[in-house]
């Protein structure tokens, strides 16, 4: 099982993730936002990041980017309800700037269970 | 009673009458034969036959003096009487101072003469007795006398009067003058008488008389040649006196009649005549006047008047003066004329001619100044000015007209009749046109001439003249040369300008229309003709109410007024029916100001904007359309992160519940609920999604087809499904279950449209190329090779508030609970994400046509390999 760090300003998402990940034997952490994620994901030494893309303060992209910059090996699965204003594709888009996998909320158990899965086996 | 012997005569013829008479009756005619014949012999001597007959008489008497007795008697009673009536006449005769000759006709010889013949001739009467008148006419013989009087006799002739001579006895000769009568009584003895008259005196007088008249022959010629004359004038004298006299009561007349004062007075100025209007001038009747002496009556004449008066009488020479009288305020024209009886005054009010007078001298100053002012005047003309008389003269140029044609030609043209100033002119080479003929051209010439036609005369210096004649009421005429050079160039440049304008306005896109102040079109472009259906010359000087009628041109009329009003610019909206349909035009009404501001008119520009209005409509829905998926992404956003934790935490919630409770089956119902949701946030997803993801070349043909074959295992059998699938190319760069989607959506929509009434469903497909107009209609579509997807139904159709909204997200016509608004807007945003183009057309009761335009993938086509979406 993997240490997973949730990022999202939501509460509820990340409670939610965080009882999907749990029952499914995951640590589970939890950051606001993308800059409290960069403090934190380190010193937490977590497997995966998931996280969303539109947050405050540091959006999810520009986070993905840090991420990977700072830790190149560091798995990332991307989080996304759509654009508030635009519906871009966001997940494409941050497959491109170096998350590992995409999951667009609402999110679903098993979709998230297995992205999971999918993305710390690749990196077992 | 005195006895005398022929008493006794004639008793003794009584006597012897009664013898020889057997009845008294034949001693009665016998009585009666006696006394005649005793009457021409009235000679008292008695002769021997005398005294024989007395004696037969007498026995004869005596026989039958007692038978015839009384008889006798009575018819010597009458002898008696007829002898003292012989008597008388013999002694009457003897007194006359003609000579008395009687003589027989057959014997010439008297038997009579009375005293004076006796006297004239010298013979005793008893000489002359036993002569005959050619005894005492030596001019005449027997026979010739005879001859003389023989028509006597035979009473052709009734007297003979002739002038001849009578020798006296002592031989001396008498003119006479003889009136010979022959007389036969009834019954009595023929004779002649004579009377003879001595015309001696006479005949002397008649030779001095004609001596006279020899000597004065010629004077008498000439006399009667002067008389003659003398006569004629006098004739012509007296018809002049006569005339004069006529004329003189005519004078009188006419006198009393005129209007003027005439008087008349004596050598001591006493008024003799006096007309009524001298009465009036003097102011007294004429009875009041005449015998008074002028002087005394008026002394305020005695002053000038009385001196002028006084030195014209002297002189006995008519005078003529004017003559102011004070006391009436007048000014008199006064005629004297002296005469010897005195002086006649013939005055006439000449008050008014001498205002008129003193009006024509002002009149003349200030015609000279006029005349002064005129010559100023036309010298000081920018014209060339001329003036010819009635005689085609010319009298007058002024100096313009010199230096147009020339000082020295100018002076010389003075007095030349016209066409010879004009033929001086052409001569000189002055006009530009008179080409090879210049008889010709002054054949025209002279016909403007003819009729004063204004015109325009080029010079060859290249100066264009304007050339007006105008009569003069003198018969004559003046000509003006106005140098037009520059306002002819203004006027070619004015044209050119307004050609080049009408260039511009005819040519021009838009619709152009100018009016005047009363709504009156000035001016109509080709286009504003097609719309208005007139030409511009129907058009022109109407009214857009008799154009279009009251309620259309009271509209105009009020957006006309607004500008006049405003002084401003205003723009409308105006719809024209046009045979493409209608046609909307953006028209700015302005007004046209002149020179000094004010409004003359107000001009139109419109545009034909309908294009750009359905650019407008299409941009609008467009932006609609993003404002709207915005809002979409926003609410998908929000929605996906609310219905995470419905969804999961449920998820894990129904872990832990017991199958088949009550609690698990409440909890499946919220799954349920939270997954519809999530379908919505996905259908808003795919309306709100610009790029497609993962779209790749599809053959658009085979996937309708597919799409066909689904829908009519679906649609009800009232609706029949007709394919129209164009053979050509229709690759196109697409996620084909979102292109599925589109044709189910669409379908979906048909179906319920028509719903259970029999009706069609046509789905197209084609290739069409799209041009830059059609690509400016939509923000999506480019220009290029288009596959064009049309979906039509037989449908309803909808109006066009239903069209305008068609792609709102949950906009839906449908009942509640049987659509959800999203299936035109998810094929919208659909449509949108594939980089193409959807339209709606339809109307009520005329169903439905979808149009979907998707970029044709020609590298597919050529062999090339398809550019990948993300690319």
């Amino acid at each position: 099982m993997g240490r997973i760090l949730v990022v999202d300003d939501e509460d509820i998402i990340r409670f939610t993730l965080r009882q999907m990940l749990e029952k499914a034997g995951h640590e589970v952490f939890e950051a606001a936002n993308g800059l409290e994620a960069l403090k934190s994901f380190e010193e937490l030494e977590v497997d995966l990041v998931i996280t969303d893309i539109i947050m405050p303060v540091k959006e999810g992209i520009e986070t993905i980017v840090e991420l990977r910059r700072r830790q190149p090996e560091l798995k990332i699965i991307a989080v996304s309800g759509g654009g508030r204003t635009h519906n871009l594709d966001y997940l494409q888009i941050a497959k491109r700037f170096g998350a590992d996998g995409a999951l667009a909320k609402p999110l679903d158990r098993q979709a998230v269970v297995a992205t999971v899965a999918g993305v710390l086996g690749d990196a077992a | 009673m005195i006895v005398k012997p022929h008493h006794i005569l004639y008793l003794a013829g009584l006597t012897t009458a009664f013898v020889f008479a057997l009845s008294s009756l034949w001693a009665h005619w016998l009585a009666d034969l006696l006394a005649l014949h005793l009457a021409g012999r009235p000679n008292i001597e008695m002769h021997e036959e005398h005294w024989t007959f007395v004696a037969t008489a007498t026995l004869a008497a005596v026989a039958v003096w007692a038978v015839a007795g009384p008889l006798c008697y009575k018819a010597m009673r009458r002898v008696g009487q007829a002898t003292q009536a012989l008597d008388q006449f013999n002694r009457t005769l003897d007194q006359t101072v003609d000579c008395v000759f009687m003589f027989r006709p057959d014997t010439l010889r008297f038997f009579y003469v009375n005293l004076g013949a006796i006297e004239q001739i010298g013979y005793t009467r008893r000489q002359l007795m036993r002569m005959t008148p050619v005894d005492i006419k030596p001019e005449f013989n027997e026979a010739g006398f005879r001859e003389m009087i023989a028509p006597l006799i035979e009473g052709s002739q009734r007297f003979s009067t002739f002038e001849t001579v009578h020798r006296h006895k002592d031989g001396t000769r008498i003119p006479v003058e003889i009136l010979l009568q022959y007389v036969a009584p009834p019954g009595g003895t023929p004779r002649f008488v004579a009377i003879v008259r001595d015309i001696t005196l006479r005949k002397e007088t008649d030779a001095a008389l004609q001596s006279a008249r020899d000597e004065t022959e010629e004077r008498n010629t000439e006399l009667r040649e002067a008389n003659a004359r003398l006569k004629n004038e006098v004739l012509e004298r007296e018809q002049a006196e006569r005339k004069a006299t006529e004329a003189g009561k005519r004078i009188k007349t006419i006198l009393h009649s005129i209007h003027d004062a005439f008087f008349a007075a004596d050598r001591e100025w006493r008024l003799t005549y006096v007309n009524p209007h001298a009465e009036e001038l003097f102011g007294q009747p004429q009875e009041d006047l005449l015998g008074k002496v002028l002087w005394d009556e008026f002394p305020e004449l005695a002053g000038g008047f009385c001196t002028r008066l006084n030195a014209a009488v002297k002189r006995s020479e008519p005078t003529v003066f004017d003559e102011f009288y004070a006391p009436l305020g007048r000014w008199y024209d006064v005629r004297a004329f002296p005469s010897g009886d005195g002086v006649t005054f013939y005055l006439l009010d000449i008050t008014e001619r001498k205002a008129a007078e003193q009006a024509l001298v002002e009149s003349e100053l200030s015609l000279r100044a006029s005349h002064d002012l005129m010559i100023q005047a036309i010298e000081s003309m920018s014209d060339g000015f001329t003036l010819y008389d009635r005689e085609q003269r010319l009298v007058l140029c002024n100096s313009k007209f010199g230096e147009q044609v020339g000082k020295k030609v100018a002076a010389a043209l003075i007095g030349k009749e016209f066409e010879e100033v004009l033929r001086w002119l052409a001569a000189k080479g002055l006009y530009d046109d008179t080409g090879p003929s210049s008889e010709d051209w002054l054949a025209k010439r002279l016909e403007l001439h003819r009729v004063h036609e204004t015109h325009v005369q080029k010079q060859s210096d290249g100066r264009i003249f304007l050339i007006r004649e105008f009569p003069t009421p003198d018969g004559g005429f003046l000509v003006t040369r106005t140098d037009i050079t520059q306002q002819k160039k203004a006027e070619e440049k004015l044209q050119q300008s307004e050609e080049r304008f009408r260039a511009v306005v005819d040519n021009s896109p838009t619709k152009i229309h100018i009016k005047d102040m009363d709504g009156r079109y000035l001016l109509v472009n080709p286009l504003a003709e097609r719309l208005f259906r007139v030409t511009e010359a129907e058009a022109l000087g109407k009214t857009s109410k008799e154009i279009f009628g009251r309620e259309q041109a009271d509209a105009f009329k009020a957006h006309d007024q607004a500008v006049i009003d405003s002084g401003h610019p205003i723009e409308q909206e105006e719809v024209w029916d046009e045979h493409d349909g209608k046609r909307c035009y953006l028209t700015v009404k302005f007004p046209i100001f002149d020179s000094a501001g004010n409004t003359t008119g107000i001009g139109a520009i419109g545009t034909d904007i309908t294009e750009h209005k359905k650019i407008e409509t299409q941009l609008s829905q467009s932006r609609k359309m993003d404002s709207l998926g915005s809002l979409a992404a926003g609410i998908a956003h929000d929605l996906n992160n609310t219905l995470t934790p419905v969804l999961g935490l449920t998820e894990l919630v129904l872990d832990d519940m017991p199958a088949g409770s009550q609690a698990r089956a409440n909890l499946e119902q919220v799954m349920a609920a939270g997954e519809h949701g999530k379908e919505l946030v996905a259908q808003i997803l795919a309306f709100s999604r610009q790029h497609a993801p993962d779209r790749e070349p599809v053959d658009l043909r085979r996937l309708t087809r597919e799409s066909l074959a689904f829908l009519r295992a679906t649609l009800p059998a009232t609706i029949d499904i007709r394919e129209d699938l164009d053979e050509g190319a229709a690759y196109v760069l697409a996620v084909p279950a979102q292109i599925h989607q589109i044709l189910m959506n669409l379908s979906s929509n048909a179906r319920d449209a028509m719903g259970l009434t029999p009706g069609v469903l046509t789905i197209a497909l084609n290739q069409v190329d799209v041009d830059e107009g059609s690509a400016a209609l939509h923000a999506e579509l480019k220009p290029g090779p288009h596959v064009k997807l049309t979906v039509c139904d037989t449908g309803p159709g909808m109006d066009r508030g239903t069209l305008g909204r068609i792609f709102d997200p949950f906009f839906t016509t449908k009942r509640v609970g049987d659509g959800t608004g999203m299936g035109l807007s998810v094929v919208h945003g659909i449509v949108k994400s594939h980089e193409g183009a959807i339209t709606v057309s339809s109307e009520p009761g005329h169903g439905t046509t979808v149009e979907i335009y998707l970029p044709l993938e020609q590298s597919h086509e050529t062999g090339l390999e398809p550019r990948h979406a993300a690319e």
